[in-house]
């Protein structure tokens, strides 16, 4: 009778521990899926060197430079201005280093303003030198149209220096890095010390740490599964943005940071493995153990 | 062995199963939001892939012999879409000779002439707007005179138009161009005047009338 009611006991009191490990599996895989996000979006959305890295994939330097001229062009044509007076206005280590030096002023909240001088020096030169290859004498009213013509092509290229939205991406930046920092060692902390009661409820190790392979299953599969389907999808390519040169850097910004999410998953399906090989290792320990 | 299978299926039904939990509490919580948020992503996005090709599209062929008809039906002429080449106009007399694209936009202008959309192809009766570069193809417009004769050549006919008048105005005068008028004039306009970094507040117009062509019906 004893027998009977001690082995109800321990049988009840397994089922308790059982619901409670489950629960505790579940609250880190919770956690560790949201430190993975919020280290996901630090290392990926929110990494300045990721918007660098997408802005050398597609060229964009390049194209923004072609970009620039073709507008250039369009300013030309109605004043009678050739295509060959625009040789030599710009080049495309100018347009890179001024890209750059905006993108990083943006990145800490500041701006810059990149030096239009040469551009206007070099257009107005060539201007001349064609009026004058025609004969053309440029009295004052059309000196007036060519400095609105040199101010507008000045405007063009700072235009063209600058990202589109990146000032708001430096503000959400610098708010989200201390969010981030903060949520990612709570996160943690949250887990090891869920980890610890884990353990302790456990004389066998390898009992609980199986609820640890569960957990960090769980979290691969959490972080992991979005970001996969919207890759395979790809329904982000249908995104309306214009010029060619701004989609295809969104696109690929959009690609790698997705990726980023997919790293994170892999890791925890690594992490689960190694998990496993260590149960596996001290279950053959126990069985040598208690047959020795 | 039967505990080590279950162990084994315990390692993929207990992850899915904390996944979907935690996909349900986050749908759950989210749910007043995702449909704001679709909505306004939609807004954001096309049906298909956007299409970013800079190559215009072109409806022109050389008219056959029933171009000379009187009549033709509206229902066998293909209406042109914006930034396609649908025409051909000449003037022998000054020796313009462009492409004619339907829309105006700065692509357009960069190849030919362009048709304000707003206006009417050639045999409906109506204005047909056209504007071009005055430095590139609708240079030849500054040796034009009264009487000379512009031709528009299309898939379903060519049409002749007499110049009647040639105006100076202001780009915003609306006494330029009548749009509503029942009757088939052809307007060409331009940039004023034709010299280098002249100020570009004026316009050259062209006012032709029909002198023959198939009538649209």
């Amino acid at each position: 009778m004893e027998y009977q009611k001690t082995k109800k006991q321990s049988s009840s009191n397994r089922k308790g521990r059982t619901i409670v490990s489950m629960i505790l599996s579940f609250l880190i895989a919770v956690t560790l899926t949201m430190a993975a996000l919020l280290g996901s979006l630090r290392l990926g959305f929110l990494n300045e060197k990721m918007i660098v890295r997408s802005l050398n994939v597609k060229d964009y330097y390049g194209v923004v430079c072609d970009d620039f001229y073709e507008r250039v062009e369009d300013l030309s044509i109605p004043l009678g201005i050739p295509k060959s007076a625009l040789e030599g206005i710009v080049d495309t280590n100018s347009m890179y280093n001024d890209i750059r030096a905006s993108l990083e002023a943006s990145l800490t909240g500041q701006t810059y303003q990149p030096d239009t001088g040469k551009l206007r020096t070099k257009l107005k030169e060539n201007v001349e030198n064609y009026a004058k290859s025609r004969e053309i004498e440029l009295g004052e009213a059309q000196q007036t149209v060519l400095n609105t013509y040199l101010e507008q092509a000045a405007e063009q290229y700072v235009r063209a220096t600058k990202i589109p939205f990146i000032e708001y991406y430096g503000r959400i930046h610098s708010f989200a890095e201390k969010v981030i920092t903060v949520g990612i060692l709570g996160c943690l902390v949250f887990a090891v010390l869920a980890g610890i009661v884990l353990f302790r409820m456990y004389i066998w190790k390898h009992h609980a740490m199986r609820y640890l392979v569960y957990s960090t299953l769980a979290s691969g599969m959490m972080i992991g599964l979005v970001p996969a389907y919207l890759l395979l999808a790809q329904d982000y390519r249908r995104l309306v943005i214009e010029p060619e040169y701004l989609y295809q850097f969104m696109v690929t910004y959009v690609t790698n940071g997705l990726l980023i999410f997919e790293g994170f998953a892999m890791g925890f399906f690594g992490i689960a493995a190694l998990l496993l090989l260590r149960i596996a290792s001290l279950r053959r320990r126990l069985i040598k153990n208690s047959r020795g | 062995m039967k505990q080590r299978k279950s162990r084994i299926v315990a390692y993929v039904i207990v992850p899915l199963f904390f996944t979907m939990i935690g996909y349900g509490v986050v749908y759950v919580a989210a749910s007043p939001f995702i449909n704001i948020v679709t909505t306004a992503g939609s807004m954001f996005m096309t049906e298909s892939l956007p299409e970013f090709s800079e190559e215009l599209g072109s409806i022109f062929s050389e008219p056959d012999k029933d171009a000379e008809a009187e009549e033709i039906p509206l229902a066998d002429v293909t209406w042109p879409k914006f930034g396609e080449h649908y025409a051909n106009v000449t003037c022998e007399q000054i020796g313009l000779d462009v492409p004619l694209y339907y829309g105006d936009s700065m692509e357009i202008m960069r190849v030919g002439a362009g048709q304000y959309q707003g206006s009417f192809i050639p045999g409906y009766g109506k204005t047909i707007l056209l504007s071009g570069h005055n430095t590139t193809y609708f240079s030849p417009l500054q040796k034009i005179a009264v009487g000379d004769e512009v031709t528009i050549k299309t898939s379903y006919g060519i049409y002749r138009y007499q110049v009647r008048e040639t105006k100076v105005l202001n780009e915003s005068d609306p006494q330029a161009v009548d749009l509503l008028q029942k009757k088939e004039e052809l307007v060409m306009y331009t940039c004023y005047p034709f010299d280098m970094l002249s100020s570009t507040d004026q316009r050259f117009f062209v006012y032709a009338d029909k002198v023959s062509g198939p009538v649209l019906k």
